[in-house]
């Protein structure tokens, strides 16, 4: 998954989400376990 | 992060959009914040020690309008600390690295931003700009980023560093994904005193247009002369106005005032400004604060109110200065960043960071101006480029970009070794 919805832009996104091919709990959820994976190497995230 | 909360606005998107509700292209879009940016309920720490614990109250105006337009917030990015100090070593939290290549800089302040896009972690972000810490981690981290005018966004719910300089804006990897977000948290808001009355037009009405008969200054003096610029961003640089030109936009030099003036102008108001939102903390609780923010903000405790008093002053001639350039044109182009992307740990390179740079000017004018990227070096490093434009005339420079973007493909590169 998350190679192609990683770098999508929302616009397109949003075409998915609103046809609903693509789910807003998929799409955070695939995000998320991306984050968790690579969080130590970028460290973005503060909390 | 808080995965909890962004689980269950995803599950109330999904519902709605099922019973056929759609609010807009921000409607179950996945978006992440600067952490100066306050969220109900969710700590606001601006990276230091000195807001461990502080839990905002209520939503920023920014942070409302995302959500009301059914945005899906993953969490809060790092900063440096509150804006300003960075990257630091010596706060609670690491600071962020540059995903093309994790031993260089990302840029700041809005570090997390600009990271966590390049890294898609997130299509969608905020920043804050008061010398250029939107456009600088979007040239080093090759995404698209934009202070608009100043008083185009709210900064109410965010906190201060200068208050006639602070931006919030936008950061994507698409300049359609930009104009997008800007029309969500664009608009005037009576309860911040810099906020303008001005009407918000479609900012994606001009994208896909031509950039045919656009008059496009180019601001080269900047980058070549006032500072040398690194050989690869100015062949960049020099690059787009090519291009631009063979399409037919009408492309002409312009000269402002040096690079420098703006600078040194900007950063007295900075350290004036930035030093009246800290006073009471660096006398407190200086050892509270990381090294790098107490070194920058403590020079504004020595400024005499007869420095700020001919730096406002001078401001405005170089606003009226800036002005008169722009009389004959639609947008400008010149640099953002002088180089690509230094080693975190270069702590010379580190500090040329403050004036190897373009952005001060438009915090001066308060133009709007926006970076996208222009290409790599031969080190695998993103450069820029920054498109400047009439005050509120931003829907011109999304144009530009647009039909840059297009053109070049940049955009579709992404950093290796995150494939998964």
């Amino acid at each position: 998954m998350s190679g192609e919805l990683a770098y999508l832009g929302f616009a397109e996104a949003a075409e998915l989400i609103r046809a609903k091919k693509l789910s807003p709990v998929e799409y955070a959820t695939a995000l998320l376990a991306r984050i968790e994976r690579h969080d130590g190497i970028t460290t973005p995230s503060s909390h | 992060m808080t995965p909890e909360r962004a689980l269950k606005a995803a599950r109330a998107a999904e519902a709605e959009i099922t019973a056929g509700r759609w609010r807009g292209p921000f409607h179950g879009v996945p978006y992440a914040l600067k952490d100066i940016i306050d969220v109900e309920g969710l700590a606001t720490t601006a990276h230091s020690k000195i807001l461990k614990g502080n839990i905002a109250r209520r939503h920023a105006v920014v942070t409302e309008r995302l959500e009301a337009a059914g945005g899906v917030l993953l969490g809060k990015l790092s900063t440096h600390e509150f804006a300003i100090g960075g990257p630091s070593f010596d706060l609670p939290w690491p600071p962020a690295r540059n995903p093309w290549n994790r031993d260089h800089f990302c840029g700041g302040s809005s570090s997390g931003s600009g990271a966590g896009l390049a890294a898609g972690f997130f299509p969608a972000a905020l920043g804050t700009d008061t010398g250029g810490s939107i456009r600088n981690p979007a040239s080093m981290c090759g995404i698209t980023g934009m202070k608009a005018t100043y008083g185009r966004v709210s900064r109410r719910g965010v906190a201060p560093l200068a208050f006639s300089l602070d931006h919030i804006g936008p950061m994507t990897r698409t300049v359609r994904d930009n104009a997008l977000m800007l029309q969500v948290i664009a608009g005037h808001d009576p309860g911040d005193p810099g906020s303008a009355d001005e009407p918000v037009p479609d900012y994606g009405a001009l994208l896909g247009q031509d950039v045919r008969s656009l008059r496009i200054g180019v601001i080269r003096h900047f980058y070549t002369k006032d500072v040398a610029g690194n050989p690869e961003q100015v062949e960049a640089l020099d690059a787009a106005v090519k291009l631009l030109a063979e399409v037919g936009a009408e492309v002409s030099e312009i000269t402002l005032p040096a690079l420098q003036d703006f600078s040194a102008c900007g950063q007295i108001i900075l350290a004036a400004e930035a030093y009246a939102v800290h006073e009471q903390w660096l006398k407190e609780r200086p050892e509270d604060y990381g090294a790098r923010a107490r070194e920058r903000l403590l020079a504004g405790a020595t400024l005499r109110a007869v420095d700020y008093l001919q730096a406002v002053r001078w401001r405005l001639q170089l606003r009226d200065r800036v002005a008169a350039a722009f009389a004959n044109i639609d947008a400008a182009i010149t640099a953002s960043s002088m180089d690509p992307a230094c080693r975190i740990d270069d702590d010379e390179a580190l500090a040329s960071n403050y004036w190897r740079q373009a952005r001060m000017p438009f915090n001066v004018t308060g133009q709007p101006g926006l970076v996208i990227p222009a290409g790599f070096s031969n080190g695998g490093l993103p450069l820029s480029l920054q498109l400047v434009g009439h005050p509120f005339g931003e829907a011109v420079l999304y144009r530009a970009a647009q039909f840059y973007e297009d053109a070049t493909g940049w955009t579709k590169r992404h950093p290796p070794g995150l494939s998964e």
